[in-house]
């Protein structure tokens, strides 16, 4: 077993559950993710790993359990105020903006822009220009990492599927995130910009962000995760080191058969 | 032949604006409003009876007994105007709430066809409100009627008003925001946008431009009933947005008029047929009926369509003038 002390842990979901009808996709799911750390989260199709994102994410709100980021109660707070906060989620299906260009969903992507209000936009333009110019430079560094750069004034609708899956990693990593909730982010990239995506995550990690993700691909999470959680019907098995996730004889069973 | 081309300007203008204030809501932030007539409604009402009274003009004086519940201003000219906006603003932030998070949806759209379906019934049946279908009439020219050009250039400055702010917000970080929330609202949630502020910010901002541009029309026309306001005018605007080009301030102003004006004054020159006399007149909204499909299945980006962001403009004046004297010395080389 972990032992983590409090403020070792971003996110902390304890006994979340949700249904859907007669079908209790997650019930009384446990879940502690370290600070830096990058947790995966596998399991077989229908455990219920997409709907517990989407709670902690807040697109569902669970009928019961309670979720904390960085200590705070956020099991009832808006999507948008989790995000503020520096929660984002991507999404399994392409989330970008189809007719902004590449860098206007990068630049969408800012947290504290001062032109996002109306008075802001109309009255302090030389403020808000200026925390473009300097955001414009972030944004472009980027999608040279991602291999977008030659695409920014393209519309993001005009993309392969492969690329907009890297436009919505950039972009979430344009938000300044602290804790990035990633489902599935490998599906749908060729190989050599698979390597790509898991350097950036690594890259991430070192620069102190959290990342839980889920992922089907066994190899990615071998490369990636330093931790990952098994999930099977509804909440989740066990907790460790792939290695030893691998061993565990009720793993075994349940999913890796 | 003046008052002919100033009432076209008039009404260029004010169908300018309201197709401004749609092309905000439906043009960049994606909210389908179909009750869009009914707020300009409101601000000619608004503008009309704020300006109402017994010393400007005396059929009003009877008149003024009988209908807005007695009520008889006669206020000088821009509390019309800015009392209709205002008007416009609270009716807009109340069908907002009402509508509460489904001002995107399908159901959304529905509801405010019945809003104005009400709304439409209401003013026409309930004498007291509007005078019912008889509707206002005598509402006094705001400079006198010597002066209708001071007031043409009015409607005019309205008009530009009403284009600086609109073209200042799209073309700032506020504009792109709802231009995210119209192509993906939950991934616009996701990464940290209010959606519901942002939508209903809009939804009144733009609505209060609707009824500026009511009271902009009433003050020129002098006369303002249910028959001027029936729903196939929301479609006029909606179909100028569209074929201005959704999400192009410009091309909003464009299509107002194209369509709103040259469209309808083209029809009048067609010839009468005797065995329909009613005939022409209804063309108009044939006409837009079909200019509209034929936009939205073979142009819909619209005769000018939405531009993307210009990234030079965020370098301060002296950076974009220097790098042009830079680049004219530079060439000869």
């Amino acid at each position: 077993m972990m032992s983590a002390s409090p403020e070792d842990v971003i996110l902390d979901c304890t006994g979340v559950s949700r249904s859907f009808g007669g079908v209790q996709a997650v019930s009384h799911c446990s879940l502690a993710v370290k600070r830096g750390s990058i947790t995966g989260l596998i399991g077989p199709n229908g455990a219920g790993k997409s709907t517990f994102l989407a709670t902690i994410g807040g697109a569902i709100t669970p009928s019961a359990g309670r979720i904390t980021f960085n200590g705070n109660d956020i099991t009832a707070m808006p999507v948008h105020l989790r995000a503020q906060q520096g929660l984002i989620r991507t999404f399994q299906l392409g989330s970008d903006f189809p007719r902004l260009t590449v860098l206007e969903n990068m630049m969408a992507a800012c947290q504290d822009n001062p032109g996002e209000t109306i008075i802001g936009a109309l009255f302090q333009r030389r403020k808000w220009k200026r925390y473009e110019r300097d955001r414009l430079a972030e944004a472009k560094e980027l999608l040279v990492e991602f291999r977008l750069d030659t695409l920014q004034d393209e519309f993001a609708g005009n993309l392969s599927g492969g690329q907009k899956r890297l436009l919505e990693l950039a972009r979430a990593v344009m938000t300044r995130p602290r804790l990035l909730l990633l489902d599935e982010p490998t599906v749908g990239i060729n190989p050599v910009l698979r390597a790509r995506v898991i350097e950036v995550l690594l890259d991430m990690r070192r620069r102190g962000v959290t990342c839980l993700v889920v992922e089907h691909a066994l190899d990615v999470v071998e490369e990636l995760c330093d931790t990952v959680a098994v999930m099977v019907t509804g909440s989740v098995l066990r907790m460790g080191t792939m290695q030893e996730i691998q061993r565990d004889e009720h793993v075994i069973a349940a999913y890796l058969g | 032949m003046s008052f002919y081309i100033y009432t076209l300007v008039i009404f260029a203008c004010s169908f300018g604006i309201a197709s401004l204030g749609l092309n905000l809501q439906y043009g960049l932030t994606g909210t389908l409003n179909f009750a869009y007539v009914l707020f300009f409604a409101l601000g000619a009402y608004i503008g009309g009876m704020v300006a109402l009274g017994s010393q400007n003009a005396p059929i009003a004086q009877s008149l003024g007994e009988q209908f807005a519940f007695g009520l008889s201003l006669s206020l000088p000219y821009p509390l019309g105007p800015l009392a209709a906006a205002l008007a416009g603003a609270l009716l807009a932030a109340v069908v907002g709430l009402v509508l509460k998070r489904s001002l995107r949806d399908d159901f959304g759209a529905l509801a405010t066809v019945a809003i104005f379906l009400v709304a439409y019934t209401l003013a026409g049946s309930y004498t007291p409100a509007v005078n019912g279908y008889d509707g206002i009439a005598g509402i006094p020219s705001p400079f006198g009627d010597e002066n209708t050009l001071l007031y043409v250039f009015v409607a005019v400055g309205w008009l530009a008003l009403s284009y600086i702010i609109a073209a200042a917000l799209s073309n700032s970080p506020y504009g792109r925001r709802m231009r995210a929330i119209r192509e993906h609202p939950e991934a616009a949630e996701a990464l940290g946008k209010p959606i519901f502020r942002t939508r209903m910010t809009v939804f009144i901002l733009s609505n209060a431009m609707a009824a500026l541009a009511g009271a902009v029309l009433v003050a020129f026309v002098s006369a303002w009933s249910p028959l001027s306001w029936q729903f196939p005018e929301t479609l006029v605007f909606f179909s100028a947005v569209i074929v201005g080009g959704r999400g192009n301030n410009l091309g909003a102003v464009l299509g107002a008029m194209l369509i709103g004006v040259a469209l309808q004054q083209a029809v009048l020159f067609l010839p009468a047929i005797p065995a329909a006399p009613t005939l022409i007149p209804a063309l108009q909204w044939v006409i837009t009926g079909v200019i509209t499909i034929m936009f939205l299945w073979w142009r819909p980006s619209g005769l000018l369509p939405e531009r993307k962001t210009n990234w030079r403009s965020l370098q301060p004046w002296s950076v974009r003038l220097g790098a042009l004297r830079l680049g004219a010395r530079s060439k000869p080389q």
